[in-house]
């Protein structure tokens, strides 16, 4: 509906907006909006771990971790590059992934921000409204087959490995396999129509589209 | 091998500018299950920091890479069974538990705050890096995520032979079932032919190789399965360096490497006490 992909529209522009107080002014009521939204999404997501520590004290733990990353690191936050969901994704991400590394107390340099760069670190990106690929994944993934869209969710949310998703399911992992491939190609088809457009629109090369193999150094 | 394969200005692009990557895309890319489970967050620590590795080389999967965090992004905000009311402007009251857990995330912001003044007086050591070992044999222009594993110049590492012409280092992944390390071959050599015992994880990072199958360049990532065997070979006048992750040590196959494989042992990170 016409109605509901505008008022979403504004949603994320409204959530990057946010952000930007909270980076410019260190507004501490935009802060407050933004836990208020979100941190029952990270908690959730924490809860929703298939581990042996999962527990609601190591979700509150690392919401709280997840939260103070999002404040100091603000100033980082590019909507041209993410949108706030998904930032907010990749540092609960990684901040899940360093409580369990520190559980098992092996010694180590690399922390997950190491491993995992967050998107300001990395090179420049297609100047594609990131909101118009995350409405377009949130329709496509309401469009997927219940059994694909599962899959999806048990790997990203669960976290759990294609073997262990199979075992789960008690499918065969081959069977796993090609729902998630099936899955992400048809959400990256939704994304890379978005692209397409794009690069009509304005012809840019920073899609990250492959140049011929063997171009040389320059002389 | 012959020197007329050597590419001078290889070696020079490399030390004068240490954060820039080789002109080409790397040509064998991690499986897109790698990546997706790179992007969830599922790979173990070590096939990550490979997978990281070769996204330093490879736009094309970074732009990948950046898709399937948005995929993630969009299923914690959707499907984690919270209210998805996405407008910031709707009134979204704070119950009792949440005002008290704002409260003490404000007293851990404060001391955070204290931490972070401290990492940023250490920041600028990073750069000073790249300048200090531009004279030396440098690491400045590996990996950003390899680098952090390592001292600032090759010769500082721990590198121990497993024959004329290949050294190993290990490195502390954290990842307590798999051995990561370096490895080095000299310029134009050989390594003895092995079998593959278990999975081994190989990114190019400088220089390149070639065996029976082609020839690997900078950013390329290989997966050898068990049972796989081959005889690298280092090419041109440039040593090549690879990082490799194994699941189960490599065995020589040839009648006197034969007798170093007592000592193949996988050493993965040391667990402490």
């Amino acid at each position: 509906m016409y109605q509901s992909g505008v008022k979403e529209r504004l949603a994320h522009d409204e959530w990057a907006a946010v952000m930007h107080k909270i980076a410019s002014d260190q507004d501490r009521k935009a802060f407050a909006k933004l836990f208020a939204h979100f941190s029952p999404k990270i908690k959730s997501f924490c809860m929703m771990l298939r581990s042996q520590h999962t527990s609601p004290q190591m979700a509150d733990e690392l919401v709280q971790d997840v939260m103070i990353k999002v404040w100091t690191k603000a100033e980082y936050f590019n909507s041209d590059k993410a949108s706030v969901s998904t930032w907010i994704f990749t540092i609960a991400r990684n901040c899940r992934t360093d409580y369990l590394r520190k559980l098992k107390r092996t010694e180590t340099p690399l922390v997950a921000d190491d491993l995992w760069p967050m998107a300001e670190e990395e090179a420049p990106f297609a100047s594609l409204e990131q909101h118009r690929i995350e409405k377009n994944i949130h329709h496509a993934l309401t469009l997927l087959p219940p059994e694909q869209a599962e899959a999806l969710k048990q790997i990203y949310i669960s976290g759990k490995t294609h073997a262990e998703v199979a075992s789960a399911l008690g499918l065969p992992l081959g069977t796993v396999k090609s729902r998630v491939r099936l899955a992400i190609a048809k959400l990256r088809i939704s994304m890379s129509e978005l692209l397409a457009e794009e690069s009509e629109a304005e012809p840019t090369d920073a899609t990250g589209s492959s140049k011929a193999a063997g171009a040389e150094l320059e002389p | 091998m012959s020197d007329s394969m050597q590419q001078p200005n290889a070696n020079n692009n490399s030390v004068n500018q240490p954060t820039s990557r080789a002109p080409t895309m790397p040509r064998l890319h991690p499986d897109i299950h790698w990546l997706i489970d790179y992007a969830a967050g599922t790979l173990p620590l070590s096939h990550a920091l490979c997978v990281a590795a070769h996204t330093e080389y490879c736009s094309s999967c970074q732009s990948k890479v950046r898709e399937l965090s948005a995929i993630g992004g969009s299923l914690m905000s959707t499907d984690t069974g919270t209210s998805n009311a996405a407008e910031p402007s709707a009134s979204e009251e704070l119950n009792e538990d949440e005002s008290e857990a704002l409260n003490k995330l404000w007293a851990a912001i404060e001391q955070a705050k204290v931490a972070q003044s401290d990492t940023d007086a250490t920041r600028p050591v990073d750069q000073a890096n790249h300048v200090n070992t531009l004279q030396s044999e440098t690491t400045a222009a590996l990996p950003t995520c390899v680098k952090k594993l390592l001292p600032d110049t090759m010769e500082q590492l721990n590198w121990k032979k497993l024959g004329r012409h290949l050294s190993v280092t290990q490195l502390a992944s954290g990842d307590t079932q798999r051995e990561v390390a370096l490895h080095r071959i000299h310029p134009g050599r050989g390594v003895a032919n092995h079998d593959h015992k278990g999975e081994e994880v190989t990114v190019v990072l400088r220089g390149s190789f070639s065996d029976q199958k082609g020839i690997y360049l900078p950013g390329d990532f290989l997966v050898m399965q068990a049972g796989h065997s081959h005889q690298p070979v280092a090419s041109g006048d440039m040593e090549c360096i690879c990082l490799s992750v194994l699941d189960a040590p490599i065995k020589f196959t040839g009648p006197i490497n034969r007798l170093m494989n007592p000592f193949l042992k996988i050493h993965p990170s040391p667990a402490p006490a």
